[in-house]
């Protein structure tokens, strides 16, 4: 595994209500408080700037072979429904092992320059026996 | 120990789950997609199941966490019963491991908590 810190994008989002209640449906929870799930970030990222398409073409993963390996969450600071976020994230590692190829991603979560929670997280590209 | 809490995931949750989070990785909804990444079916997200997790430690009575960390070990298929268990390694320090295995004791997700 590279050892590096590469920006590859940062974006800001404004969590709305629509779509935390969304997620908290899903996911089995029906409380009526402001602070957003454990795993929120999903959100922000893929529907505050991180698109699946912008994500593999930024790592010039194929699209149809993605695989998630692991991933970490920093809670610094509670994050609540109204918050815009300031994310930025980073390639910190990368690999080829029999085929797959392994990228460490760190992304920073900031509200008013602070920041209040980092991910880090594993993806690999793994194209299967049968990939044309 | 935490008492162990049942969960079992539908295609039609993976869809509502894929629009809420915007996580559209055809792998979780498309087989063709699927074969080519060499899985024999759609899986679930990762995500969803560490979402599930999370829900399982508000269960247990654990709302706030300070760092929340698994690795997805095994692929995750579809109307697979699945069983979240958790307990704490060190309760002063709010330290926990949390796991998400199979009928068949196939781990799916393990990882740890503080809470």
């Amino acid at each position: 595994m590279t050892n590096e810190h590469i920006e590859l994008h940062r974006y800001t989002h404004t969590i709305n209500e629509k779509q935390v209640e969304a997620l908290k449906n899903v996911i089995g929870i029906n409380d009526a408080g402001n602070l957003v799930p454990p795993t929120y970030a999903t959100v922000i990222d893929f529907h505050g700037g991180m698109s699946f398409e912008k994500l593999t073409d930024l790592l010039a993963f194929d699209p149809s072979c993605v695989l998630h390996g692991s991933q970490q969450y920093k809670y610094i600071s509670p994050i609540f429904t109204g918050d815009t976020i300031e994310a930025a994230v980073f390639l910190t590692g990368k690999t080829t092992k029999r085929g797959r190829t392994f990228v460490k991603l760190e992304t920073k979560y900031n509200r008013g320059g602070e920041c209040v929670m980092i991910s880090r997280s594993t993806l690999i590209e793994q194209k299967g026996d049968r990939y044309v | 120990m935490f008492e162990p809490i049942s969960v079992l995931i539908t295609r039609e949750q993976i869809k509502q789950y894929a629009a809420a989070s915007g996580d559209f990785n055809p792998i979780h909804t498309d087989p063709e997609a699927a074969k080519k990444a060499g899985l024999k079916d759609c899986i679930v997200h990762g995500m969803l199941v560490m979402a599930m997790g999370s829900s399982a430690l508000r269960e247990w009575g654990i709302q706030s966490l300070k760092e929340y960390d698994v690795r997805f070990q095994a692929m995750t298929y579809p109307d697979e019963l699945l069983f979240v268990k958790g307990e704490w390694t060190d309760r002063k320090a709010g330290k926990g491991n949390i796991m998400v295995e199979n009928e068949a004791g196939e781990i799916k997700m393990k990882g740890t908590f503080t809470a």
